[in-house]
């Protein structure tokens, strides 16, 4: 797993790549949570996740909640169908704005 | 917040694996800070010994005896640390005596499953052909019990306002003409839902949905050639479990999730949850029957036994769960508390419930301490509590169960009249 966030304007946009599972999911949250700090327009770009288990759905919710209390946006980039099937079946897909591309992600948080 | 204190600490060490006394309380494994806690009952064992898996690994990594000093009373308890909750797979060895005739069966040789594990791997998909020689057949697991419920409560609709649809959650939709996607799982009943309100139900009960193994006592029908399996589920593994196989994401261990998502979309919707439990006896069966957990941790607390040690029979299945021995109450009196409380459970149907109101001995109690702990629990306050007021025993008990203003109970000749009408 390799994730990095970068800032778009006023958009911060956290990209990972790999499988996010119980081994990876600390250091996703650690660069997560500290990159969202404050911020209330965020993109998480999956498009080239393969794999999220129960502990990487967890670490999207944290971050959900934590840009929520600011009145804020997240939106999932690029997850594949099969992370969007376990997600709905899961409970966790109806928190996210989705998107299929990173592009149309920051679109949309410029739009909102 | 406290966000140190000295239990977070190992003090031992064993090949490796740091760890410490543990909390007696409660029972189970929990997740604490940088660990895991695991605390098992057993009165009549000598030693027990906590034994850690890989996910689906064929043999342990580590078996780490519980020193003397960690037990409590009955309890054995300990805090092991730096462990993989999605990864750990954990279970027992419990060290007595094996005399029968004395209700007393262990064998350190097997591996146990905890009575009060959260997620059960080993039959994740169903159907999927096991591997028997497995030395760990029903793994215990951690669970993640943080999902996030938003606004959702149980619906505490009048039970005289209820439509119950008793559903098979497999059979609810594996027909293809169900039209949706992963049949046969709560997910699907979940797809359903615009379905159910159309029917203008408001309840649906499901039918036994704690852990069971649906390759028990598998055989091939002489007349077909199929493979016939334990479809219906009136065989509990595991009581606080939720069974893989219904869930689409079971081969993830993500059914816990799901089943909680099923829940709060149906409550979203205004249809209640039962759920069909089973406490009358276990998957273990009579003497020749398979030891799985209860049975090779304290055979003489969980189960009614004759006087010779073998086991009495009011279920029809071999053994008969001892509900009113006071720790098995417990046991199930927290069991249905986390049902309510972490599922958000609306109510319960009991199998076979006259068994419930039984002593140890078997005889018919006139105010069986299960039954009324049941009736007048906090947690449990708002949930319907249905009875079947009967057992294979010989107990018929519709209109006589010991309700306390509480119990409603299932009318058998009622129902046959109507479906002969």
């Amino acid at each position: 797993m390799n994730v990095t966030s970068s800032k778009v304007e006023d958009i911060t946009v956290i990209e990972a790549s790999g499988n996010i599972d119980s081994k990876t999911a600390p250091e996703f949250e650690r660069t997560a949570l500290a990159a969202i700090l404050g911020q209330s327009k965020v993109m998480i770009d999956l498009t080239n996740v393969e794999f999220l288990s129960s502990a990487g759905l967890r670490v999207l919710l944290m971050i959900y909640r934590q840009v929520k209390a600011k009145n804020g946006n997240v939106v999932l980039a690029g997850t594949s169908e099969e992370i969007q099937d376990v997600m709905s079946n899961t409970g966790f897909l109806s928190f996210f704005i989705t998107v299929d591309t990173p592009q149309e992600g920051l679109k949309t948080l410029k739009a909102a | 917040m406290v966000d140190n204190r000295i239990d977070y600490y190992p003090t031992h060490e064993h090949e490796g694996i740091k760890f410490r006394r543990g909390h007696a309380l409660p029972f189970g494994a929990t997740m604490v800070a940088d660990g895991v806690n695991f605390s098992i009952f057993s009165s009549t064992s000598t030693s027990c010994t906590l034994v850690l898996f890989e996910r689906g690994a064929p043999e342990p990594y580590a078996e780490i005896p519980f020193p003397d000093e960690f037990r409590i009373g009955n309890v054995y308890c300990m805090t092991v640390f730096e462990l993989d909750y999605e990864r750990l797979e954990y279970g027992y060895r419990m060290d007595g005596p094996y005399n029968p005739a004395a209700g007393l069966r262990f064998n350190k040789s097997i591996i146990l499953s905890d009575p009060y594990a959260k997620v059960i791997g080993g039959r994740d998909k169903w159907l999927a052909k096991p591997d028997w020689d497995n030395v760990y057949q029903y793994r215990s697991r951690l669970a993640f019990e943080d999902f996030d419920w938003e606004h959702d409560h149980p619906l505490e609709t009048p039970i005289e306002d209820l439509v119950i649809y008793e559903m098979h959650v497999r059979g609810f939709t594996q027909h293809e003409s169900s039209g949706v996607k992963n049949r046969g799982t709560f997910s699907a009943i979940k797809a359903k839902i615009p379905y159910l309100k159309e029917l203008g139900i408001n309840c649906v009960e499901l039918l036994p949905i704690y852990e069971f193994d649906e390759w028990e006592n598998s055989r091939i029908s002489p007349t077909t050639g199929e493979t016939l399996v334990n479809y219906w589920g009136y065989s509990t593994v595991n009581f606080f479990a939720p069974k893989a196989g219904y869930a689409a994401t079971g081969k993830f261990g993500m059914q816990v999730d799901e089943l909680k998502t099923l829940i709060k979309e149906l409550h979203k919707n205004g249809i209640e949850v039962m759920l069909d439990v089973v406490f009358n006896h276990t998957a273990e069966g009579d003497q020749r029957g398979p030891t799985i957990s209860f049975r090779g941790i304290d055979n003489k607390a969980y189960y009614m036994l004759t006087p010779e040690g073998y086991y009495f029979n009011y279920s029809g299945t071999g053994n008969t769960l001892n509900c009113n021995n006071p720790v098995v109450r417990n046991m199930v009196l927290d069991c249905l508390r986390y049902w309510a409380s972490e599922y958000h459970i609306d109510g319960f149907r009991f199998d076979l419930a006259a068994i419930l109101g039984r002593a140890q001995d078997g005889s018919p109690l006139s105010n069986p301490p299960l039954l009324e702990s049941l009736a007048y629990d906090p947690v449990l306050a708002k949930c319907k509590l249905i009875a079947e007021a009967w057992d294979a025993g010989g107990l018929y008990q519709v209109g006589s169960f010991p309700a306390y203003g509480r119990w409603a109970e299932w009318n058998g000749k009622y129902r046959e009249s109507m479906r002969k009408f």
